[in-house]
Parts: C-alpha cells; structure tokens; sequence
C-alpha cells in the first residue's frame, strides 16, 4: 500500500488531473433466463491504484493491468466484493473478463440459472478500501423495472424488491 | 361560399382548441414567467462591455494592464535541500488607480505547518493504513514549508513594513503609488524545498536512491506580485491548491548558483553559455541549432552517468534574461541529460529542448524534443507564431505542470527501460499538453485562479489538435494505431461524465476550488465543448479564424470568460450564446431521440383526420373545395399506398397539366413517399439535430436541422420529409458528434442494440 496516500494526495495538487472523486457504476441485468449480467466500469487508475495497494510485487503504476497474473487477480477481487442474495442465500458471480475502454476498464460477470426472488439484496464494496469518499452507482434492470442507488464504505449492500 | 378556404378553418380550429384548453384549465391558470427561452443573449450574465473590455470580446481603449519587472540573485543549497533568494521587483502602475499597498503572493506558504489549506477537506478514518503513509500521516513532524521572508525594504534600504495572510504579503507604502508611476523594493527569503515524489505539490525535489542524487524542479519558488486590474482590484483569492495563478507580464534578470556539476536550463535566454558549457556542450549546442530533423545530445548519459558519481563543493552561477514573462521557474541536477533541436516557426528559428536523468530513458531520448517541436508548430498554426526562443520538457517523475517556456513532464519507464503504451501515450500528451501551456495561460493570460477552463480547457482542446496531427506527421510513432488514441476531445468521450449524478456535477463557469471533479470539468468538457463548436456547429473555417483571432487579440494581455465567448461569436457571425449558456453556465446534457415516425400518401378522398377535423366544425364534406389530401399510411383503406401521387389525386394531376407543359412534366420530380417525424428532446442542452435518412436502395442522405428548431419548442419538434425513395432506417447523430448521453432513442426503426455485455460475452466465446 505504499503508495496509495500518494496517489490521493496527487489527484489534488498537480497541474493536470485525471479525475479527483472515486466512482464506479456498475449495471445488474436480470434476465428472462433466469441470469444476471452484471457491467462494472471502474476508473483505469483507481484499479491501478488497487492493484498497486494489495499485490505491490507483481504490480505497479507501470506494469500491464492486461496481463494474465493481475487479470486473475482482478477477477478474484471482484467475485469477491460483489454479492447478490437470494432469499438470504449470498451468491457470488463469475467474472468472465474485462475490457478497455479510454480512461476506463469495463468489467464483465455473470450469474447463470439462480432462482431469481423479488427480493434482492445486492453488493457491491469495490474500492472501499482504497478511497474513503468511493461511491459505488448502482442500476438495476429486471424486465422493465429500473432502479438505481448508491453505494458507499458505510452502506455497502442494498436490498430492493422489484 | 361552396369552398371553404382551408386556411380559416385551421384558423378557426387552433382559436377554438385555445378556447377549450382554456375553459378546462380556467382555476388552475398558468402563472406567467421571464424569458426562458435558451435562445436569449446572455445580457444579464454579461458584465463587459465597457471602457476596458469592447462587445466586440478586444481589450478597450482603456484597457490596461500592470507591470512587475524582477532581478534576483538565488542560491540551491543541495546539502540542505533549502532555496534562497534576494529579490527587487519594480512594479509599475499603468491603473488609472491610486495603490496603497501592494500584494505579492507568497505560494509556498500553501505547505506551511499551519496552513489552513492542509485542513480545508473533510476526511475520516482509513479501514487501513501502510506504514510509511501511517507514519506520515500521524507520527512523523509535519513538512516544515513555506517563506522565510528575511526583509522587505525600500531603494533606500529603508524597512517597509508588511503583513502576511495566509499565502498573500501586504506591503504597505510610505507614499501612494499614483497612476502611471512605478515603485522598488527589494526582498529577502528563504524555503525548505519538498521532496514532490512523497509530499506531491508542483515543483521540489526528487532523490534518486541509487546514486543518492536529486534532480530540482523549481517554481512559485520567489514572492509574486499579483494582479490588480479593473475586475478584482487586487486579485485576492488565497492560494488554495487547486486554483492556479494570475501573475502579471514584466522582464526577468535572474542568476541562479547550484553546484558546479549541476546541469540547468530556465525560463529566459541564458547570458553567459560560454562560462557555464563546456566547449564539446558549446560545440554541440551551435550543431543542434541547425537540426531541425532530430535533436542532438548536449549532454550525453555517459556524460551524465559520471557526473553522478561526483558531488561538486564548487559552485556555478547561471545567468538568465526573459522580457515579456509572467513567471520564472528552472530545473537543475547532476543527473541530466540534456539534447535540442531547431524548429522553423514562421521565419524564426526556436529551440526544442529536453531535460532527463537516465531514469526517464528510452522513453525520454526517442520521443520528448519531437514532441516539444511538433508542440510548438501546430499551437503556432491555430493562434500565433509562438514568440519564446525555447521550451523545455523536463522528466519529473509524477507531475505535469507549466511555467513559461520549461514545464515538468511524468512518464517513466520501468527499471529495465520497458514500458506500456499507457505510460508512452501519457508521456506524450502530458508533453504536448504543458508546452501547450505557454500559449493558453503564459501568453493568452487568463486569470487562472479564478477560471481553471480558460487555459486547461482551450489548451486540451489544442492538445487534441496537436496529437492527431502528430499521430499524421509520425504513423511511426503511434504504430499500431490509425490515429492517436486521444483520450479527451472527442465528443462521445464526454458523455459518461456528462450523465453521472447531478450532486456531483458543477458548470464549466465555477471556481477550480469548488468542483467535485477538476479534470472532466475543466478539461475534458470544455475541450469537448470547442471541439464540438469547431467540427458541427460553426465548421473549421469559421472556428479557426475566431480562435486565431481570440488568441492574437489577447496575446500578452489578460482575457476574461467574456472575452473569448464575444470573441468567438464577433469574428464568425455566429450566435453562440444559447451554446455558452448551455455547455458553461449548466450541466445539462445532450440527449435528444426519435419519439415516433409517421408515412403519409397522397390521397383522393379527404382521410381520416380530415375528416375528424370538419365533423368537429360542423361543416359537411361537400362544402370542402377540392383540395390534395394526406393520409396516415396506419389508415389506409384503399390500397393507394404505394402508387404515384399523381395517380392518386386527378386535381394535381390537372393542375400539373393546366400549369407545366408535358415536357416540364416529365421532369417534374414528384415525391412519393411522405414522413412526419417527431425528435424529443429528454436533454436539457439544445443542439442541430444530424439525422441520416437510409432508402431501400441502400443510399443515404444526411441533414442538418439547425439547432434554431427548438427555439419555440424546447421539448418536441415534428419535421416533413418528403422522397422518392422509402426510408427503411433512421439514425440521429450517426457520427456520435453531439455528444448525446443516451443513444438507444436514437434509431428507427428501434434497434434492439446488444448490450455491452452481450458484445463482450460473443467475442470471449470467439
């Protein structure tokens, strides 16, 4: 974690600023096959900047976030701190992968063949470790129904009948 | 009065709906309002023009600006990591105010142990914490910055007397400073420099373990005069941290002792190369002042490797002059390496320059001065030829930032020279970006503490500018890639900021302190915003002579927000203040979509909302005179759908034939298939609405619907499309040029568009 207060600290005082407030959205799709597809977008540098806080030896600021080591590393991190459950049954998706997209990595997980309640609870603690004021912006789609909310380190599940 | 004259009856019709939308809302009347229309000139936001600042956006016949003229002899204790300086400034008063006292900025009291800047931000309590930043944070004794001021005295040597606020010295004068009349004093100082690598901030120092040297980058490093002008007085925001610097232009004399093994370079023209260079650096110098191709090592890194070895007891005074500056910085150490290159700017001759301890190559030596002189020659193509002699690029190992003619650079390989292409293209648009600084603020001087965009977003759109005519000049360098892979300017790379959360949006027109997001606010959006201006709604032509305009109006002047908007809509004729408004005043977003797509034929007969529409009057059928009838194609009873409206309707059909010979008929061009189409507008953002007509034979047509259409109607708007041939797709937006936020309304028919998800779970599969 050597560096991480670092890289905060950074985001405020240099000359050219990527972005200074944490923010990850990420989409639950609850399909008619009884699946949920789930889109996170993550800030590249905020997963960088994770990766760099928890495996410091197989990973810095100037390493490749594509290679197979911190891919497996990331898809356990995120089958990790992303829940749903079901009848107060905790679910853990599978992260089929991840994508690059400008500033942004999108990550892709999926849930196959669950038995899908009204009910849910869902959650999502990504990067509340790394930055304290991390919000985690959920939407929700099932049939036609939309809902969002958000997430932080103080409330990091929501539960949510639709 | 057989034939009732269609217009009365619409007249009638719209009188008599007016009545009963009336009669329905008669105890609930609507209560009145202001001009809200998006089109309205923005008088009221407006505080200019005046005597100093034309409705044209051009300084006034009064207008004038202030001068600061400083000579100063600094000393780098390497030893002691401290920095000191006496300075006299020579300020003069071109106001046609009297001054009491004058304020000088004193920046690097932001890192004093009391500074409330260090408190100003709500934190709590880490789950976890590292040792060293734990050790930071609670134990170690807090970083001991900020000015030491020595004296503040007068000409005569006399005490002037001066108070300090924060990050601001007052100086009091014994006499006022009467308009036109300029005053001296001299000051004294001393500073303990911050290691920038693990205390961040703009400029300090960085301590290369290996060889226990360090590598200075050095700036606010001298007490400041602020701005006095027309709209602040004295400019008297504090020095925060995030809201950058308003510093008035003056001359420079400044000599600079380090160590005699120290390499530097600094803003001005360096007085005596031939006491400070070696005769093989002089040799090589006077061989890269006619390269113009590729840069030529003044230094070399076996050069640079020994002086690491060695830590000079000697000192070396390095002496420089700038006319026409707003600031002074340097970068000076035993670990550079040093090259240059000619670049023809218009028909002068300027040197490209780069400044890097070993750490930063390959990286730094393949790409940092060809950087720095493409930098300069297509900043100089879109304002003014750039009037410095130099810029340089100095390798700093996490920061980017601006001074006159040397900014500071991040982009470091890893320890074996490898590098990823995040770290290379960061490198090179880091670069672009900070030599493009010395156009937008160092020359076109906005005031930045107040007004973050003016210079970050007007120089990120150049930067944009920049790195696709590079990605042109240099395929090579941008291999694999067509073009290079900007990462703000375009408009769809905007619209996931523009569609977060509104609780944490603020408009382009906000003070840098007070916007939850600094980078997209006042870089990514408002480059977006001029991008967007340039490419669809005034075109290049037009965009490019009022920005060229802009930027040759307030070279070495100081600009304000109105200046440039007036500017912009004077040299072009363009209306723009519906586009100021919307894209820097709010955070509305763009998103505009299709609500519904109607055809119609040609009919004989009256159809049936003809038909509705004469019940309702009361007036029979036949007392219609004969007139050509449109039908919804949904109604169609008789199957004339797809046959020629001349066949359909005998009255045109004679009416042609009274009117056109057989020949002008033939040539007519009669169109068969007719459209209502209906755009929405679920944004609050107002823009041309581009629409991309597909025909069955697969040919397409686009057009532009000027973004006037919504001026008396913000929500809908309906348009008649008439053509030969049948529509089978519609696209809004086809070339994703307006930034829109949501584009699944964007298509008709409706695409069931795959989701990202579905996209990604496809190609893993393969």
């Amino acid at each position: 974690m050597k560096k991480i207060s670092i890289v905060i600290i950074l985001f405020i005082t240099c000359g050219f600023i990527n972005h200074k407030y944490y923010v990850s959205t990420s989409l639950f799709n609850f399909t008619e096959s009884n699946s949920v597809e789930i889109t996170v977008r993550i800030f590249k540098d905020d997963l960088s900047s994770l990766m760099e806080g928890k495996y410091s030896n197989e990973y810095n600021s100037n390493s490749d976030l594509d290679s197979p080591l911190i891919q497996s590393k990331i898809r356990e991190y995120l089958e990790t701190n992303i829940s749903i459950y079901f009848d107060n049954i905790k679910y853990h998706p599978k992260c089929l992968g991840t994508e690059n997209k400008n500033d942004l990595i999108v990550c892709y997980l999926e849930l196959e063949k669950i038995p899908i309640s009204n009910i849910i609870k869902l959650e999502n603690k990504i990067l509340f470790e790394l930055f304290l004021d991390q919000k985690n912006i959920i939407h929700v789609k099932k049939n036609n129904n939309k809902q969002s909310f958000i997430l932080t380190k103080d409330n990091s599940d929501y539960t949510l009948d639709i | 009065m057989k034939a009732i004259n269609i217009k009365l009856i619409m007249i009638s019709l719209i009188f008599s709906s007016m009545g009963i939308s009336q009669e329905v809302k008669e105890n609930s009347r609507q209560n009145g309002h202001l001009n809200i229309n998006k089109f309205r000139q923005m008088y009221q936001e407006f505080s200019s023009p005046n005597m100093f600042r034309t409705a044209a956006g051009a300084p006034g016949p009064a207008y004038y600006q202030q001068q600061a003229d400083y000579k100063m002899d600094i000393e780098l204790d390497d030893r002691n990591k401290r920095i000191s300086g006496s300075e006299t400034i020579t300020y003069t008063n071109n106001s046609p105010d009297n001054l009491e006292y004058l304020w000088v900025q004193l920046d690097q009291n932001v890192r004093k142990k009391d500074s409330p800047s260090l408190i100003r931000d709500g934190d709590g309590v880490s789950p976890a914490y590292d040792p060293s930043g734990f050790t930071n944070k609670f134990i170690n004794e807090p970083f001991d910055g900020g000015f030491n001021i020595e004296y503040v005295k007068d000409v005569n040597g006399k005490v002037l007397t001066f108070f300090i606020n924060q990050t601001m010295m007052r100086i009091d004068l014994p006499e006022v400073l009467k308009s036109g009349e300029k005053v001296s004093f001299s000051m004294k100082w001393w500073y303990n420099i911050q290691d920038h690598v693990n205390q961040a901030g703009r400029s300090g120092y960085e301590t290369f373990e290996s060889d226990g040297n360090r590598s200075y980058i050095i700036a606010q490093f001298f007490p400041r005069m602020a701005v006095y002008n027309e709209i602040e007085g004295w400019q008297n925001y504090q020095f925060w941290g995030n809201g950058e610097f308003a510093l008035p232009f003056g001359n420079y004399e400044v000599k600079i002792t380090v160590p005699a093994d120290h390499i530097l370079d600094a803003t001005g023209e360096l007085q005596n190369r031939k006491e400070v260079f070696s005769k093989d650096m002089l040799k090589r110098y006077n061989k890269a002042k006619k390269s113009y191709d590729k840069p030529i090592m003044i230094v070399t890194q076996a050069e640079a490797e020994e002086a690491e070895k060695n830590f000079s007891k000697d000192k070396n005074t390095w002496h420089f002059k700038a006319q026409n500056v707003r600031d002074f910085a340097f970068a000076s150490s035993r670990k550079f390496l040093w090259d240059m290159m000619a670049v023809k700017v218009g028909n002068k001759d300027v040197m490209a320059v780069s400044l890097y301890p070993k750490e930063g190559n390959p990286l730094w030596e393949d790409y940092s001065t060809i950087v720095v002189a493409e930098t300069l020659k297509t900043y100089s193509s879109f304002t003014f030829d750039y009037p410095y002699h130099k810029a340089i690029s100095v390798h700093a190992k996490q920061i980017g930032m601006e001074y006159p003619m040397i900014c500071f650079n991040f982009g470091r390989p890893n320890i074996d020279g490898s590098y990823s292409d995040d770290v290379k293209f960061g490198m090179i648009g880091v670069i672009i970006h900070e030599v493009g600084h010395n156009f937008f603020p160092m020359i076109v001087n906005n005031d930045e503490r107040q007004w973050a965009w003016m210079d970050e977003g007007i120089n990120t759109f150049v930067q944009y500018l920049t790195e696709q005519k590079l990605g042109k000049d240099y395929p090579q360098i941008i291999y694999p890639n067509e073009n290079y892979p900007s990462d703000r300017g375009p408009a769809e790379l905007i619209t996931n900021y523009m569609s977060v959360d509104q609780n944490f949006l603020a408009p382009i027109m906000t003070n840098p302190e007070n916007v939850y997001s600094l980078g997209p606010n006042a870089y990514g959006k408002p480059a977006t915003a001029l991008n967007i201006l340039r490419e669809t709604i005034m075109g290049k032509e037009l965009f490019d002579h009022a920005f060229k305009t802009y930027s040759k109006r307030w070279m070495f002047k100081h600009p304000t927000p109105e200046d440039f908007f007036r500017t912009m809509e004077d040299a072009s004729a363009v209306d723009l203040d519906w586009f100021w408004r919307g894209w820097f005043y709010t955070t509305d977003f763009v998103d505009i979509g299709i609500k519904e797509v109607k055809q119609y034929y040609v009919s004989p007969n009256p159809g049936k909302e003809m038909k509705k529409i004469m019940e309702e009057r009361g007036i029979p059928m036949n007392r219609l005179r004969p007139l050509v009838y449109l039908e919804d194609f949904e109604n169609d009873t008789e199957n004339l759908k797809e046959v020629n409206p001349l066949d359909n309707s005998k009255l045109l059909n004679n009416y042609l034939k009274e009117n056109f010979s057989e020949e002008e008929i033939s040539s007519l061009k009669v169109p068969k298939y007719f459209y209502e189409i209906i755009f929405d507008k679920p944004g609050g953002l107002v823009m041309p609405i581009i629409v991309e007509y597909e025909y069955e034979d697969g040919s397409k047509e686009k057009i532009k619907y000027p973004v006037q259409v919504w001026r008396k109607n913000d929500n809908e708007v309906s348009k008649m499309v008439t053509s030969n041939k049948k529509i089978v797709n519609i696209i809004l937006d086809p070339d994703l040029e307006t930034a829109d936020i949501d584009t699944s309304n964007n298509a008709w028919p409706k695409k069931q568009e795959d989701s990202d998800f579905d996209k990604f779970k496809s190609k893993i599969k393969g």
